[in-house]
């Protein structure tokens, strides 16, 4: 079991190195503030965020991180500052576009899940592609090879409610893969699981990552912060710590 | 193009998806809509059936007819128009009947409303005191026996012609020809039975209710010289007309201006018609404030509805809905609520006005239900698009936070 695991990490250092150079996400002084200008909830952020990078966004409560990730994940936008996505201005975007982009480029994971309760795993999965305008079989054959994916073949018909919180979640990452996203960003993703569930969730993270897939992972759990290839650390609205683990 | 039809087609099984699933409460929601358009139906049915009846009646009584009444009904039959001020008497009959004009028949008609009796059996009935032409042009068809000749009526017989219902009332299981009956202590005989017309409900009277006895009987009888009206056919339909300004010139050497009317029958048609336009409107307008109330209660209930599916919207609006597709959503679900509801009303509509036309006249009338129907697609969109917008403008951050 070791072996396996030693393959991937060796697999995700030569993918990153050779992606470095491309960045998904370059934010240049983003601000934010609250209640007319009265809370600032980030200060002159900028960072870059490259193609394949697996980055934990770590930070107290009302630090600003999960501000930040609203404004990764274009259902924010900053105050002031530029961001870019995949090179493309997008602080200036309009609520349609950023909708398409978020479409597109973009995986959530969320802490509850959100997966709606009357739809089955299938459809839940598939969701997103409705919005992609994709033909009815086309969104059934893929939606079936994201389960996979996740290892969840065999719970296709279930409904959120027959399913564990893992496996909940892992529906969740299914949904967030489907229109091949250029980032997953995943909001405390296993702050609702047990322990072992959320490992399982972590390691599925893992081989994503290994597979070159960009993660954002916002969390507070220095353990789970730990599976991440980079730990940015927010407080008070601004970037403190920046560090690239060494493995 | 295509592409967008798909899309909304797979909005439309969103939209009905969640419908399905609150089942009891979108039924509930759909039957302030389904009672209202149903109401709309019937009640207009109830009005144009009404309408219906009538000109049967006037049917009835045979065409190219001109009535004179005393009175002025020009305005319509107001409560001051059937107060008469002229007095139709014999010399105006005599008068009319001297012009020379083409006239095919002629009767001069008392009405009284008396109470038939045979034996222990009574009936209030109306009597019409008629020449003995009324019986050629009234249109009035003979079940039984004949009926009186003018000789019978100058000589003030005692003969009657009776309405079918007239003779179930009084003559229940008996021959009524040849038996005498009494009027005002007056004894008729029964010489005819008049062929069944059928409807007169809401109390109006019919053909089969009423009594026709000689005109010179009646007059006697009732100790009456005025007649009620002067029925006059015309040989033809381009004579009516003509007909009509002479005999209003020569009345008008005996009475002023608006103490009578010389009316035909489709003016006295489209008076009525009038009056009952104007109720049907009113019965149709009472409904549709139901229709109305129906469709407050889409709007409250979509409401809800957003409220309680924030979080699914969050999600959508997330995963790249675009507040177009939300608002679509959510108005198709009104939609299909008020427009299915609509459906259902207008079956109901045409089962209750065919429940009520066994005592009443009904007709549904295509207007009434292409209105209701379009009223109650339309309320589903007017009401449906205030909580669809709410919908489509929830802000995602908040709306993942539920």
């Amino acid at each position: 079991m070791s072996l396996p695991l030693e393959l991937v990490k060796l697999a995700m250092v030569r993918k990153s190195k050779s992606s470095l150079e491309k960045p998904i996400y370059r934010l240049e002084n983003v601000n934010r503030y609250y209640r007319a200008g009265q809370v600032r909830a980030l200060g002159g952020v900028s960072l870059t965020i490259s193609t394949g990078e697996f980055v934990a966004l770590v930070g107290a409560s009302g630090s600003g991180k999960s501000t930040l990730m609203h404004i990764l994940g274009l259902l924010d936008r900053p105050d002031s500052g530029r961001m870019y996505l995949d090179g493309k201005e997008v602080s200036g975007l309009s609520e349609g576009q950023r909708a398409s982009l978020r479409r597109d480029k973009i995986g959530f994971v969320f802490q509850t899940f959100h997966l709606l309760p009357r739809l089955t795993a299938l459809e839940n999965v598939e969701l997103p592609l409705i919005y992609s305008r994709i033909t009815y079989q086309d969104r059934i054959k893929k939606a079936q090879e994201s389960l996979a994916s996740v290892n969840l073949s065999g719970r296709l018909t279930h409904l959120p409610a027959q399913l564990s919180g893992g496996q909940q979640q892992r529906v969740a990452i299914a949904r967030a893969l489907i229109n091949n996203p250029s980032v997953i960003l995943a909001d405390e993703p296993t702050g609702n699981l047990d322990s072992r569930s959320g490992e399982e969730i972590m390691n599925i993270f893992e081989k994503l990552h290994g597979q070159g897939r960009t993660i954002v992972l916002v969390t507070h759990d220095p353990q789970i912060a730990r599976f991440a290839n980079r730990i940015i650390t927010i407080k008070d609205g601004l970037v403190i710590d920046d560090k690239r683990s060494v493995s | 193009m295509i592409k967008e039809v798909l899309v909304n087609l797979e909005i439309f099984k969103v939209a009905l998806r969640s419908l399905w699933a609150n089942k009891m409460r979108s039924f509930l929601t759909m039957l302030g809509i389904i009672i209202g358009v149903a109401a709309v139906i019937t009640l207009v049915s109830i009005g144009n059936g009404l309408k219906i009846y009538i000109e049967e009646q006037f049917e009835a009584l045979g065409s190219n007819l001109i009535y004179i009444y005393p009175g002025d009904l020009s305005s319509g039959f107001g409560e001051q128009a059937l107060i008469g001020k002229a007095q139709l008497k014999d010399q105006h009959r005599q008068a009319i009947t001297r012009l020379n004009l083409p006239i095919e028949a002629l009767s001069a008609v008392i009405q009284v409303a008396d109470q038939a009796k045979y034996k222990e059996n009574t009936f209030n009935s109306v009597i019409f005191g008629a020449e003995a032409s009324y019986g050629e042009f009234a249109n009035v068809e003979l079940g039984l026996g004949r009926f009186f000749t003018e000789s019978e009526e100058e000589r003030k017989r005692r003969v009657a012609v009776i309405g079918s219902r007239v003779v179930e009332e009084i003559f229940p299981g008996i021959d009524p020809l040849g038996k005498s009956f009494f009027l005002s202590g007056a004894s008729f005989e029964v010489i005819g039975v008049l062929g069944e017309q059928g409807g007169g409900g809401m109390g109006s009277s019919s053909i089969d209710d009423s009594i026709i006895i000689p005109l010179e009987a009646a007059k006697q009888l009732f100790d009456k010289e005025e007649y009620s009206t002067i029925i006059i056919k015309a040989s033809s339909e381009a004579d009516i007309e003509q007909i009509k300004e002479t005999v209003e010139e020569e009345l008008l050497d005996y009475f002023s201006e608006g103490d009578f009317s010389v009316l035909d029958q489709k003016q006295i048609l489209d008076q009525i018609n009038n009056i009952l336009g104007v109720l049907t409107l009113a019965l149709g307008g009472i409904a549709a404030i139901s229709l109305l109330v129906g469709g407050i209660g889409i709007m409250n209930i979509m409401l809800v509805s957003v409220t309680e599916r924030t979080a699914e919207i969050g999600l959508r609006k997330a995963v790249g809905a675009q507040n177009k597709d939300i608002l679509v959503q959510f108005v198709i679900e009104s939609v299909f609520l008020s427009v299915v509801g609509g459906s259902i009303g207008v079956v109901l509509g045409f089962l209750g006005s065919l429940a009520i036309s066994s005592f009443l006249t009904t007709a549904v009338t295509l207007w009434s239900v292409l209105l209701a129907f379009s009223i109650s697609a339309l309320i589903g969109i007017i009401f449906g698009v205030a909580p669809a917008s709410k919908a489509a403008r929830l802000d995602p951050i908040e709306a993942l936070r539920y």
